[in-house]
């Protein structure tokens, strides 16, 4: 199955395979390839591209996939053919059997459209089926069809002639489609993206965002399921019964001490983490599938190109505060190696992960209003410095914006929460091993007297440069492990409200968390990868004992 | 004239695409030499949203200064 980005892939192919996958309104959300079973074939999802020219990785990888297809379904989107016609010629040029389902039949009625595709399926000579994924129509026929194809008629196009095959895909379209009328900005867009009104809202959206996870649910929520559920139900029978059963020593700590795996890694990661990351996922489903995010990206163009990036990457940043390893792996839609590498360095270095992000908004809510403020203005005169010094240092250069505005849509609700509870499962599965793994390890420092003895060896660096206990040692080194749970470490040390800003603003900037090293590493080398963690340490130290000196 | 100098609520014949990569991903977002488009907001310096196609696109003020436009008049029925 291969189409544009956003034509609606990944809905067909849980209509064909009726199996979930991440379906979402913005173009190239689907990084990871999906594979299910129609009928007892195995279908496959590709990336969604806007052309075969191996000019990035999607690209490539779904030529590679595409070169073992029996079958090639090209789903397109009936409102925007004359783009799509590109990669379909693109497509039909390789002579394998293919279909092509014209999508959004729904959308193209309601824009009351005319296409032809009788027209179509005689020009392209290859069945052409209309339908609608939102639906569920047409896919019946689709299968039908997929059944009975044969090979195609071979368009005879050499694959690398751009112009050309756009001249091809212009004749067809103008062959097949009535004149379309003016294409306008709904009163909604153009309020999107005019820079006052843009902004505004953006601030908005990003205020709802802080409000939303920072105080109702690491507030009103976290208190029930951590404060109640845990610290009330669950953990005081279960920690005496195995204190009474259990003999004293090493395994009781591991299981139920200071830092063990029940009493902190399980407490933190469900009680703690898991309601604010499925509403920190919840939010950002809403943003990807509305199609806010393209809108953002036009208005902030200009504020991104002193950093050597251009609007897009809006979308991995926003992402990077669900989760930056994630942000990391979806650089990959910005088009030169220069604009990834500078983001992921950002990334890594100023941009708190959602779990971090909700505690840390949690904590600082809680000293008052002014400290959150001075939080995000101090990250982003970081953030902002850091770009440009990269932009200026590195070479090449980075390209412009080109980007698609999807629709603005409604959210389906029930693709929001499917979503959103997917993503949170997986955070689980991820997160739940490393924190029991941590909980372990810290346990075992402790036990073996190496955590007072590294607490030590840190002091210099904590007491005397940023002038904290020696005691947050403890939650830096969980903070390697996740970050988050690093900070929710820090809501167990007795600090000063300066103390706990310096803490917190270290620990942000500190090395990324060791998921998104390794991704960091995969992505641009081990050379990056150390980089960029060197570059955090040092950063993040002299930031902090600034602050601490200030403070 | 460039698309920098589009005037919103006007059609443009797209005459020429000097960079080679803008012109690639031009062609794939449907937007070739040739074809006309309909400058649908802009602001100072980019980026500007122009529609074709029946989908919209926004260019940022680097890419939109290589892209050679001329007013198209002629109005298709
Ligand atoms: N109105 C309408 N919306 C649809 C239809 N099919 C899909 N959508 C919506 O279009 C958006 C994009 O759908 P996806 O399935 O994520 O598109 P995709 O092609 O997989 O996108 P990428 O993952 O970016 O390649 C979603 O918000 C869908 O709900 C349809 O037939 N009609």
């Amino acid at each position: 199955m291969a189409g544009n980005p956003n034509v609606g892939k990944s809905l067909v192919f849980t209509n064909l395979t009726k199996r979930y996958v991440e379906v979402s309104n913005y173009p190239g959300t689907t990084v990871d390839i999906s594979r299910g079973l129609w009928q007892g074939n195995p279908v496959t999802d590709t990336p969604g591209v806007y052309a075969l020219n191996g000019s990035n990785d999607e690209e490539r990888l779904t030529e590679a996939l595409l070169s073992d297809a029996d079958v090639i379904i090209n789903v397109v989107d009936g409102t925007s053919l004359r783009r799509d016609l590109y990669l379909t010629l693109q497509l039909s040029a390789r002579g394998v059997p293919m279909v092509v389902l014209v999508n959004m039949m729904d959308e193209v009625r309601r824009q009351q459209l005319q296409l032809d595709l009788a027209r179509l399926e005689t020009l392209l000579g290859v069945p052409v089926v209309a339908g609608a994924a939102a639906t569920g129509e047409g896919m019946a026929e689709l299968g039908q069809v997929v059944k009975t194809i044969g090979p195609g008629k071979r368009q005879r196009l050499r694959d690398q002639d751009g112009d050309m095959l756009r001249r091809r895909a212009n004749e067809i379209y103008q062959a097949i489609a009535a004149f379309q009328g003016k294409p306008q900005l709904s009163p909604l867009d153009k309020w999107l993206t005019r820079p006052l009104s843009g902004l505004f809202t953006a601030a908005l959206v990003m205020a709802f965002i802080w409000w939303a996870v920072g105080r109702l649910v690491a507030g009103e929520v976290v208190d029930f399921t951590e404060g109640v559920v845990f610290k009330r139900w669950l953990l005081p029978p279960l920690v005496t019964i195995l204190q009474k059963v259990l003999p004293q020593g090493l395994l009781q700590h591991v299981l139920v001490g200071e830092f063990g795996i029940f009493t902190m890694a399980v407490a933190y990661g469900i009680g703690l983490l898991l309601p604010l990351v499925f509403s920190f996922y919840l939010l950002l489903s809403l943003l990807e599938d509305s199609g806010y995010l393209p809108r953002l990206a036009v208005l902030l163009d200009n504020t991104f190109r002193p950093l050597g990036l251009n609007g897009k990457a809006v979308i991995p940043l926003i992402l990077g505060f669900g989760c930056v390893t994630m942000a990391v792996i979806s650089t990959r839609m910005l088009t030169t190696k220069r604009e990834r590498i500078i983001l992921a360095f950002l990334l890594g270095l100023a941009v708190p992960c959602s779990a971090q992000t909700g505690v840390i908004a949690m904590m600082l809510a809680t000293m008052g209003y002014g400290w959150l403020v001075l939080y995000g203005l101090l990250l982003m005169v970081i953030f902002v410095m850091a770009g440009v010094i990269l932009n200026k240092t590195m070479p090449g250069r980075s390209d412009g914006l080109f980007l698609e505005l999807p629709r603005l849509r409604l959210p389906r609700p029930r693709n929001i929460l499917s979503k959103s509870w997917a993503k949170s499962k997986a955070f689980l599965k991820d997160a739940l091993p490393l924190f029991v793994l941590s909980a372990c390890l810290i346990t075992l420092l402790d036990y073996w007297g190496g955590l007072a003895a590294m607490e030590k060896l840190a002091a210099p660096v904590t007491e005397a440069w940023l002038k904290l206990p020696p005691t947050v040692v403890r939650a830096f080194i969980m903070g390697l492990i996740r970050r988050d749970f690093g900070a929710a470490g820090l809501l167990t040390i007795e600090l000063s409200a300066g103390q706990r800003f310096v803490a917190l603003m270290t620990m942000t900037l500190f090395v990324p968390c060791i998921a998104s090293v390794l991704v960091i590493i995969k992505e641009h080398g081990l050379l990056m990868g150390f980089a960029i963690t060197l570059t955090s340490l040092a950063v993040a130290l002299l930031a902090g004992g600034l602050l601490a000196a200030i403070i | 004239m460039n698309l920098l100098a589009a005037f919103p609520g006007k059609r443009y014949i797209v005459l020429k695409i000097k960079d080679a990569k803008v012109r690639q991903q031009a062609n794939s977002l449907g937007i070739g030499e040739g074809e006309d488009v309909y400058c649908v907001a802009r602001q100072k310096g980019g980026p500007v949203i122009i529609g074709s196609g029946g989908q919209l696109v926004a260019v940022g003020g680097e890419v939109a200064r290589s892209i050679q436009i001329a007013p198209l008049r002629t109005k298709r029925k």
